[in-house]
């Protein structure tokens, strides 16, 4: 009846524009770019930033409604009959406890409301501050996903917001969202045009598919759960298609053509890594071990691929999601028929170049991955431990038809010798071999007390005495104490320190057969025994081996390729040396 | 036919086709004669964070739901760090633990990330809704998901007697301390002594230790037998200069059996076994390995502990 009291100058004839708080400009840009328009807002301090932002753009389609209880039925109202989703927006203290009747019915209708409930930061919580109240926790059937967006400090919090906001409103198609967006109270709205943030939309149709861009495309697999026949010939039937490699390690169960573990070329000079720049990384998996692999890939966008639809930012270059499965995304690009392969060539070469330079190295988890990955015989099995073991096999391919896994999940050093029994205990007929340091194999000791233990398992445990990943010369800890880690971050000296008997008394009483070695020679001479498909008894092999010599094996392996000195640092180099001379 | 009601469960998951099971010590009485007798494969778990870690493995490998048979005491927390695997790896985990008594541990609220769906059942419950609730708990393991289910209220007592050959033989060999032996250990040991005991103590057994040594420790916060041995030995070096005893039975070493290797365990630490299986010598042996002094209880009559050169574990039979 009053409306007429609000007309376009009251709206927009304020001298105001957006907000300068940054978790603000970012949602509304998200706002505008998902295409989410109508709000109902609910007087207040707390959120009038945000909604003073939204007076002011004429995109908004605004109604105001006092109670909140009322605007959140109104607005499952307008979503319902526009059927398009809708925002309320209300301030602080109890007001957003006034949403929850009309939410659960919007939970149990899946009706695309949109709840923006307004806070101070979160650090307010719990010290009495008027007007804050706590919502870590939203009654389950209230919404289907609710975060936090805090105040802005740095460019890490803009892209966490920005993941977390397209994620949340991708989930408007399942029911309500809860975002809860902290204020400073500024009263600057001076932000005449939102910065861009990153729109990051969710493809669920492989119909309407965006197309693939140019340059070169690898496909990062994390740990995956073992690929079908079918998800194998779409993934190589595409990379044909598109001169497109995978890089996949020991985690990733995958089995296929252009598969590269690319581990040891990555942990060479920088040189090398520029000739791997990727332009799109489609992101297949779950969590990955690769630290080498990944933590050198900047590719200019990712593509995330997986039934569930969440927005995993692993590589923070996420451009895309699709919700859907592997064989149903890969197939639909088959379309390019690019006839070369010079991609997975390029970098097969450098692998190559890589393999054949291997430098020599003292007994170590690297020398007996470099004798024993070659000798494991075709449709074996092999677990590592988490992280030295996973790493030093990375740097090898196993043979085919060897398949091989790691608790790269959860990332825990205290089960991974029970997860090769309960493997084992699946095909007895099989060799399911294991590689784990000392701590992991303590960790998990009284597995070996399992009853029933599986014949078939073939333990390599690598003791050095301690969690030798502490003393390797690149680590953060060795370089800061030294050889100081030994007292307590490496956990040296338990077990027996290094004892010759506690491994063996126990593999003894618990029927597997033991062989320690110390040396070079006696590893070669029991790999034989160790790989033979003789499956009447599981044998453990106990390697000593010496931490500085696991060490030196890994700097060895990081300088196959060093990077020339660029020209100014030579001259510099002989500046240098002309003074002291 | 009337059933209990976690057989009834287990039926009905295993027709689901859930047809690996990994069955934990709490709950073998209960779950693993019931299994046996039925013909049903199941793996005994040598305590929860190995069988969780086995149900993963055994899941990855042969690509198919597990499901995880646990009791609804405090050893079910063991399973945290082996969920969090699953849950990260997308393995489809059933967690499924049994009460009999009213709860003892607030299972509802866990980490966010080890179950994406935590299902309950009760006997109260009409068979539609528990069939609903299997069903629920199925899609979710179709689609790679941990899930956990509670059942509580369920009394293990109906089962039938002729039914429970197998569970006969498990009870015949459970194991309580007698008096007697409580009577010797406690005189060997000096009245200044800490002393730590396992589960399985009857309340007039702690009086005959109390009566002579006033300091007693036992777990009975979550009366759990995961921990009992770490947690003397935890007592232990904060306390360097006072015995510290532990009464526990083989299972409880069991659990903790890597900490006979922890290189702080020091010469005030008396660890008394009482076997079960002959994973007691095991046991023994791997202590011995670690340079502890084994001894019998039947030859160290008359002998004082007040001073040990070494850390000592003393087999009770």
């Amino acid at each position: 009846m009053n409306n007429e009291y609000i007309d376009d100058t009251l709206r927009y004839a304020t001298g105001q524009y957006y907000t300068v708080e940054k978790n603000k400009q970012i949602l509304l840009y998200l706002l505008k770019q998902w295409g989410i328009k109508k709000v109902v807002v609910s007087p207040g301090a707390t959120n009038y930033a945000l909604v003073g932002s939204m007076q002011h753009d004429a995109f908004f389609e605004m109604y105001s409604c006092v109670d909140e209880r009322g605007a959140s039925y109104m607005a499952l109202g307008m979503a319902k009959k526009a059927k398009e989703p809708v925002i309320i927006s209300c301030t602080g203290a109890t007001s957003s406890r006034n949403y929850m009747a009309a939410l659960t019915e919007a939970y149990y209708s899946k009706t695309p409301i949109l709840v923006v409930t307004s806070s101070l930061s979160q650090a307010c919580i719990g010290h009495l501050r008027a007007q804050v109240t706590d919502r870590s926790h939203a009654p389950i059937d209230t919404c289907v996903k609710s975060i936090t967006i805090d105040n802005i400090k740095d460019e890490e919090d803009v892209w966490s917001a920005t993941v977390k906001i397209n994620e949340a409103l991708s989930l408007l198609k399942n029911g309500p969202v809860h975002i809860n967006i902290c204020t400073t109270y500024t009263n600057d709205f001076s932000c005449k045009e939102l910065p861009v943030a990153k729109y990051i939309p969710l493809y669920e149709s492989a119909k309407e598919l965006p197309s693939l861009p140019n340059g070169r495309i690898a496909i990062f697999i994390g740990s995956h759960k073992k690929f079908t026949e079918r998800q194998t010939q779409s993934i190589e039937r595409f990379c044909k298609n598109h001169n497109a490699v995978v890089l996949a390690d020991h985690t990733s169960g995958y089995y296929g053509k252009f598969r590269l573990n690319m581990a040891l070329p990555f942990f060479q000079g920088k040189t090398v890594f520029k000739e791997n720049q990727v332009n799109l990384l489609i992101h297949l998996g779950e969590i990955s071990g690769d630290y080498y692999t990944f933590g050198r890939l900047r590719p200019a966008e990712v593509w995330r691929v997986s039934d569930d639809g969440a927005y995993r930012d692993f590589f923070k270059f996420l451009t895309k999601v699709f919700a859907m499965s592997e064989e149903c995304f890969f197939d639909a690009y088959c379309d390019r028929n690019v006839t070369t392969n010079d991609y997975y060539h390029d970098c097969q070469e450098l692998l190559s170049k890589c393999r054949e330079n291997l430098p020599e190295v003292g007994f170590s988890n690297i020398w007996m991955a470099s004798q024993l990955s070659q000798k494991l015989p075709a449709d074996s099995v092999i677990h590592f431990g988490i992280l030295n073991s996973l790493r030093s096999w990375d740097f090898f391919d196993l043979p085919v038809g060897v398949e091989s896994a790691s608790n790269v999940g959860g990332f825990g050093i205290d089960g991974c010798v029970s997860s090769v029994i309960g493997a084992a205990m699946v095909n007895p007929d099989k060799l399911y071999f294991c590689v784990v340091g000392d701590l992991t194999m303590f960790y998990d000791i009284n597995s070996l007390l399992t009853k029933d233990l599986p014949k078939n398992l073939r333990i390599l445990e690598i003791n050095n005495g301690r969690g030798t990943e502490f003393r390797n010369y690149n680590h953060l800890a060795k370089i800061a104490f030294g050889n100081s880690v030994d007292a307590y971050i490496a956990a040296c000296a338990h077990n027996g320190a290094q004892s010759h008997t506690l491994l063996k008394g126990i593999c003894e009483n618990c029927g597997i057969d033991y062989v320690a070695c110390e040396t070079k020679p006696e590893f070669e001479a029991v790999i034989d025994k160790f790989t033979t498909r003789d499956i009447d008894r599981s044998i453990v092999i106990e390697a000593f081996t010496d931490s500085d010599v696991e060490s030196d094996a890994l700097k060895a392996f990081s300088a196959i390729i060093v990077d020339p000195l660029p020209k100014r640092g030579i001259r510099k180099i002989k500046r240098i040396m002309k003074i002291k001379s | 036919m009337t059933k209990p009601l976690f057989e009834y469960i287990i039926d009905k998951i295993y027709n689901k086709d859930v047809k690996r099971f990994v069955v934990c010590p709490s709950a073998i009485k209960d779950c693993g004669c019931y299994l046996y007798k039925h013909g049903i494969p199941y793996v005994e778990g040598i305590d929860e964070r190995s069988a969780g870690y086995i149900a993963t493995g055994m899941s990855h490998e042969a690509n198919e739901p597990v499901a995880i048979l646990c009791s609804g005491n405090s050893t079910f927390r063991n399973l945290t760090s082996a969920m969090t695997e699953a849950y990260y790896r997308k393995l489809p985990i059933l967690v499924l633990t049994i009460d009999n008594s009213a709860d003892l541990i607030n299972q509802t609220v866990n980490p966010q990330d080890i179950f994406t769906a935590h299902c309950c059942i009760s006997n109260s419950l009409s068979i539609s809704d528990i069939d609903n609730t299997v069903e629920e708990v199925i899609v979710n393991l179709n689609n790679d998901k941990p899930v956990f289910l509670e059942l509580t209220g369920y009394n293990r007592t109906i089962i039938e007697s002729e039914d429970n050959t197998h569970a006969m033989e498990l009870d015949a060999s459970s194991y309580l301390y007698s008096d007697d032996e409580i009577k010797r250990i406690v005189s060997l040991i000096s009245q200044t002594s800490c002393v730590h005991i396992g589960s399985k103590f009857s309340n007039s057994q702690k009086t005959i230790i109390t009566k002579r040594i006033p300091e007693i420790y036992c777990n009975d916060g979550a009366n759990a037998v995961d921990g009992r041995l770490a947690t003397l030995i935890g007592s232990s070096v904060v306390a360097k200069s006072q015995l510290h005893v532990g009464i526990f039975s083989e299972d409880e070493c069991i659990y903790d059996l890597n900490m006979f290797g922890n290189r702080h365990v020091g010469s005030n630490v008396i660890v008394f076994i009482k076997g079960k299986t002959d994973m007691c010598a095991t046991i023994l042996e791997y202590a011995e390995n670690l340079d502890w002094d084994v001894m019998s209880l039947d030859k160290v009559d008359g002998m004082s502990f007040d001073k040990i050169s070494k850390p000592v574990i003393v087999k009770i039979n």
